[in-house]
């Protein structure tokens, strides 16, 4: 059970890294990006996303001849080892998915972030861009700045209105 | 087709498609619209999930067409063991496209609605469902759209506040 959890979550996380570079690339959402150019974030991101298709569905191949959905009340139940005879395949049933997925992309965001901070250090003036008088802030902070950018800008603002 | 109506390949496109709308955005209003889409996806999600619980425990117990014909059906991916109404996959997946149609609307939302509906075909040509499994997925999937829906305007305040939370962290 253990193994297609890890299997199943590296996938998803791979694409999701390749989907953030894309869609980074697409809106010049530059403090995602982990290259300057967004033709690399096309490659990057498309080579991300077919490798992670092509590795869990080729090299661990997920089709069981029987096949079992587990569930998380099995995981509760019998930690991670096999719930069923070893003769029946597991495969994850969809709301586990789903859970898996917020999982990855809660992993494949931050890390999209750091990276992009520490392969790009500076993209240009260093605060996020304003628009109608006000400082754009979450995601829409990093279009122009680094997330280590960012959140010194934040701080240095944090400090000046004290 | 296999591919198709397997457990994983429509529903975790979808789900990309969901991460691409959260943080593809190229204005404020826009970003609202997205993140809002994503949420109520979400969140039907989780409804869906709790719908599919209760129908497994207290709904009939309707065998996999391959179970109930032994040798009539043509199964052309693995067996399942569990049971065959409703269609998970097939609710999940319309869960999914609702939640995008109803905040979104436009083309997006229909080309998610062709995915289920594909997915949803493929499901019974493989023989893992029949044609009324998938249709109790798919209804169960709208409805949940639609009680997330509900239930997003009624807590307003609430999601404001975490999506105000998540950027303040830089992840909305």
């Amino acid at each position: 059970m253990l193994k297609l959890a890890l299997e199943y979550f590296l996938f998803i996380f791979v694409a999701s890294l390749g989907v953030l570079q894309i869609t980074a690339a697409y809106v010049r959402l530059g403090g995602l990006s982990f290259f300057t150019r967004p033709t690399w974030g096309y490659i990057f991101g498309s080579l991300a996303v077919v490798g992670a298709f092509i590795g869990f569905y080729i090299v661990t191949n997920p089709y069981p001849e029987i096949a079992y959905a587990i569930t998380f009340g099995d995981i509760f139940r019998y930690g991670w080892s096999n719930p069923k005879d070893p003769g029946i395949g597991l495969i994850m049933g969809e709301g586990e998915c789903v859970v898996f997925f917020f999982v990855a992309i809660a992993c494949a965001l931050p890390i999209s972030m750091l990276v992009s901070s520490l392969v790009r250090r500076r993209i240009s003036p260093g605060t996020p861009e304003e628009k109608n008088g006000e400082t754009l802030k979450g995601l829409a902070a990093l279009r122009e700045t680094t997330l280590f950018q960012a959140i010194s800008h934040s701080l240095r603002k944090g400090k000046v209105k004290e | 087709m296999i591919l198709v109506g397997d457990d994983y390949l429509i529903f975790t496109i979808m789900a990309l498609i969901l991460l691409s709308l959260w943080v593809g955005f190229r204005s404020t209003a826009q970003r609202e619209l997205n993140q809002k889409a994503v949420i109520c996806a979400a969140v039907g999600v989780g409804f869906t999930c709790l719908a599919i619980l209760f129908f497994n425990e207290y709904g009939p117990p309707r065998l996999r067409p391959t179970d109930a014909y032994p040798g009539l059906v043509n199964l052309l991916t693995y067996e399942r063991t569990d049971l065959s109404f409703p269609s998970e996959p097939a609710a999940v997946a319309f869960t999914f496209a609702t939640g995008v149609w109803l905040v979104k609307r436009g083309r997006l939302g229909i080309v998610m609605f062709l995915m289920a509906a594909l997915l949803a075909f493929a499901r019974v040509y493989v023989g893992v469902h029949y044609p009324l499994d998938v249709i109790g997925g798919a209804a169960i999937g709208i409805v949940a759209s639609l009680a997330a829906l509900g239930f997003l305007r009624l807590m307003e305040p609430v999601s404001a506040w975490i999506l105000k939370g998540m950027r303040r962290i830089y992840l909305a």
